[in-house]
């Protein structure tokens, strides 16, 4: 008897059996706790408790946010008169002329995004986790990015606190640039657009699936026609399914195991006979990630676009998946996963037509197209359509509310990533983010002996590839008439893609291990500290300081040129 | 630090859903299909007539083909039955690759292939001349109609080229088997050989749902739940119990009319040790969320599953909470 859709109970929290009541206590029965470590693997208690994961997942966000911020920050230190004069000193190859125009954009692009309406809601709770700080209710409903007086973070919307990063401080040299109070009115303009670039990775909707049953459900017929296939298992087999897309794309250390609190985050499922193929609807912050690729392989299959965004069936840096990946294919194939066309929001949003921007239109796919398949058989829409989708509603929406810019700078964070330029949730991918995110600071060079000249110095690299990207954008400009202020997203995020990938595979050829790492994964299974441990040493945040030093230029580059477009 | 087990999802369901339709003698794919019929409903019509079906005695084989079919043209509507037919047939063979793959009958190399090849042949799926081509007879199931099939009787799931002859195309680049199977074992990917023979498990009686009321912070209300132990399955042979819990008139006008909660216990998780183990399985969770206690009426049912995914009934409706504490 099938089951209809009415409302869960209140706030949901993880189920927690780890502590037997007391009335249990001293009893002569089997405590829970020491049931076999084991059991926690195919236990359908796993899978369902990840069927509904929670943005706190998300594993890289701050990077996210902070490169975002930033950019940022460097835009204001240039508009700022006290910065070194060495930031903004013309390279002698750059003619006067043009440097001294880009100077003149960020400076005139400060005032008018600062103005931008922030697009924040009001805060859950006046209350922040720190028990000291409160924030007023009505401190970012309405309000201008320049009016901000907290930093938002990257749980601001989905959290269930005040959501603001209390102590939050620009960093390093930066803290002088944009200093608090009593010193100057701190401007939390970058660290704001941050938390909108991170939140696109909390667009649940962009992807719903299901299971599509691909035998009777299980019941007989399956194993007879394939009784000699050692088919025993499947049907539960499905279930830790979960657990292994959480370790790609979200909190792999609990799987199956944490009490973690889902009171915020839960995302009840429509039927709870979704334990049956052919049933479910599930959705999360660890499915969203599948249209934030954009493989730059060559000779990758590109069917639907000119680049191809994640297609598993050919992920990697050289077409073969990896160990993980072809796990998580047997085991969407075995339990039919599919993406439920009707629910999910990717494929109409990212499925770009009609942009006029020197992209090809993307390849219309219909009902079948996307969900005949499992989704590992599913070619997604690239990242760089991603940003297209938020540049185009922000070009359009005749307020320009600055959440609208959070699909461009998260795509261009993306296009950072080695695995994420070459279609792979394997190869490293989660440890690699995991270091950048842990060792944050190193890659900031915020640990320098001398940090004040350490990062001046990255900062005028970061500006002198923003200047290259700027001129990209303005060569685009100059070649399409008609779009003098526009910006090409698309371009921009495939163009940053190219460098990410190029330089990957070249440090690739160098170093053998490094970015991309067959074993790294499969690793971080069991041992993710041991995994990590590739990509957090003093070399490996040395080679990764490129591509997150281009990234940060691209968004600078790009905030610059969006300032123009209104 | 003591694991956790189990799980909880809050999930809305109403145990007085409507009846299934009334299942038509011999529903044909197409039928199951007409837009704008929801997804949903249209599986609920595809397991209508799964069940009629299997009533009127049809061969498994071919009862799960039709059915296979059915649920295709629920995923895409606008297909023609043909090319139904056709992508179904891959999505059925990329399962049992990963059976096989699962089992260590073929590589991981062998297992990309493959794939390659079934995805090469969904695309041509899409032309509806092959896929009615396809229709009219693939014997040798390569996915190559028997019209255009230059090597009939090719081996189960071996990929070929366009005219049907095994490829002979180098097997692509992969990862190994060891690290295939380590992957799949870090995720609990684990066959339950012991129930490859078994039956499908007897429905399981719900016994008691007991509360057991809140002791001091930071112990909070826990349920415990008793269920008959299924017997019918060989020795080593997982089950798992699916547990639905549905509250009604709720006690404050804040919650929900009605709210629901899942359970799923693993037959390990019993803390039943007397004897009465022998025929009972008893659960307990820690109460994640709003206590089942804001709700007057409480109505649950439990149903088992086993080890290769064969699925017993639901029991009947229980009524009622038994406070425990």
């Amino acid at each position: 008897m099938p089951f209809g859709k009415s409302h869960s109970m209140s706030r949901p929290r993880a189920a927690r059996r780890n502590d037997p009541p007391a009335a249990l206590r001293g009893s002569p029965r089997r405590a829970p706790e020491r049931l076999p470590r084991r059991a926690i693997a195919f236990a359908l208690a796993a899978w369902l408790t990840f069927l509904i994961p929670g943005p706190a997942l998300a594993h890289n966000g701050l990077v996210h946010q902070d490169m975002t911020d930033v950019a940022w920050e460097i835009m204001l230190a240039v508009s700022n008169p006290g910065h070194p004069g060495a930031l903004a000193e013309r390279p002698s190859n750059v003619p006067a002329a043009q440097w001294n125009a880009f100077v003149a954009s960020i400076q005139a692009a400060v005032p008018k995004v600062r103005a931008l309406p922030a697009g924040l809601p009001g805060p859950h709770k006046t209350a922040c986790s720190d028990d000291v700080t409160t924030v007023p209710t009505q401190w970012a409903s309405g309000k201008s990015l320049g009016d901000l007086a907290f930093a938002p973070g990257i749980t601001y919307i989905t959290g269930n606190d005040c959501g603001v990063r209390a102590k939050w401080a620009p960093g390093g040299v930066f803290d002088g640039i944009n200093p608090a109070p009593p010193a100057g009115h701190r401007d939390h303009t970058g660290i704001a657009l941050g938390f909108w670039a991170n939140s696109i990775d909390d667009e649940y909707d962009d992807t719903h699936l299901w299971f599509r049953p691909t035998s009777a459900g299980g019941l007989g017929a399956i194993k007879k026609e394939a009784n000699d296939l050692a088919t025993a298992g499947f049907a539960i087999a499905v279930l830790p399914f979960v657990c292994l897309w959480d370790c790609l794309f979200g909190s792999c250390g609990s799987c199956g195991s944490d009490a973690k609190d889902l009171a915020d985050t839960a995302n009840p499922i429509d039927s709870v006979e979704g334990l049956i193929p052919g049933i479910g609807d599930i959705s999360g912050a660890n499915y969203t990630g599948v249209w934030h690729f954009i493989n730059m392989r060559p000779g990758a299959p590109n069917d639907y676009d000119d680049r191809p965004g994640m297609l598993y069936e050919t992920a990697g840096p050289d077409g073969s998946p990896d160990a993980v990946e072809i796990a998580l294919m047997a085991i969407a194939d075995a339990s039919g996963w599919s993406i439920h066309y009707d629910k999910s929001l990717g494929p109409r949003r990212y499925t770009i037509r009609g942009a006029n921007d020197g992209h090809p239109d993307s390849r219309a796919r219909d009902t079948g197209q996307w969900q005949f398949s499992t989704f590992v058989h599913t070619s997604f829409e690239p990242v760089d359509n991603l940003a297209f989708y938020g540049w185009r509603r922000f070009r359009e929406d005749s307020t320009h509310d600055a959440h609208n810019l959070a699909w461009p700078l998260h795509a261009l964070g993306d296009a950072t990533v080695p695995m994420h330029v070459s279609g792979t949730s394997g190869y490293g991918h989660r440890p690699y983010e995991d270091a950048q995110e842990f060792r944050w600071s190193a890659v900031r060079r915020l640990e320098d002996p001398a940090p004040s000249n350490a990062q001046w110095s990255p900062a005028r690299q970061i500006l002198l590839k923003a200047f290259e990207w700027r001129r990209f954008i303005l060569n685009w400009r100059s070649a399409h008439p008609g779009h003098s202020r526009d910006v090409p997203v698309r371009a921009l995020v495939t163009a940053l893609a190219q460098k990410s990938f190029d330089y990957s595979r070249d440090r690739q050829a160098a170093t053998g291990l490094w970015p991309y790492n067959s074993q790294a994964s499969v690793l971080y299974l069991a041992d993710p500290g041991s995994a990590r441990n590739f990509y957090e040493h003093p070399a490996a945040i040395d080679q990764s300081r490129f591509l997150i030093e281009s990234g940060i230029a691209a968004e600078l580059a790009f905030l610059v040129s969006a300032a123009e477009a209104f | 630090m003591p694991r956790i087990f189990g799980l909880v999802v809050l999930a809305g369901f109403s145990l007085a859903a409507a009846p299934p339709p009334p299942p038509s003698p011999t529903p044909r794919p197409q039928a199951l299909s007409a837009r704008p019929q929801a997804l949903s409903e249209c599986l609920d019509q595809a397991s209508a007539a799964l069940a009629a079906w299997r009533a009127q005695g049809l061969a498994d084989a071919e009862t799960d083909r039709r059915y296979r079919e059915a649920v295709a043209a629920c995923a895409s509507p606008e297909d023609s039955p043909a090319q139904v037919a056709c992508a179904a047939a891959v999505n059925f063979d990329r399962a049992r690759l990963a059976r096989q793959l699962a089992a260590k009958k073929i590589s991981p190399a062998q297992y990309l292939a493959a794939l390659r090849d079934r995805t090469r042949k969904m695309e041509r799926c899409r032309q509806p001349q092959f896929a009615a081509a396809l229709a009219d007879g693939d014997d040798d199931g390569d996915l190559v109609p028997n019209a255009s099939d230059r090597c009939p009787g090719t081996p189960d799931l071996a990929p070929t080229d366009d005219r049907g002859c095994p490829s002979r195309a180098k097997l692509p680049k992969a990862a190994s088997a060891e690290e295939v199977d380590r992957a799949l074992k870090a995720f609990g990917f684990v066959a339950s050989p012991l129930c490859e023979a078994a039956p499908v498990p007897e429905t399981p009686t719900a016994i008691l749902l007991g509360v057991i009321l809140a002791p001091p912070p930071p112990v909070k209300e826990s349920l415990e739940v008793t269920v008959s132990k299924v017997a019918n399955q060989p020795a080593g042979c997982h089950v798992v119990y699916e547990v639905t819990v549905r509250g009604s008139s709720p006690t404050r006008a804040s919650l929900p009319p009605t709210a629901s909660v899942q359970f799923v216990f693993r037959d390990s998780e019993n803390i039943e040790t007397g004897p009465s183990a022998q025929t009972r399985q008893r659960f307990f969770v820690q109460f994640p969320g709003t206590s089942p206690l804001s709700y007057r009426n409480l109505q649950w049912r439990v149903r088992a599953m086993n080890g290769s995914g064969l699925v017993s009934g639901w029991s009947e409706l229980k009524v009622g909470l038994a406070g425990t504490g």
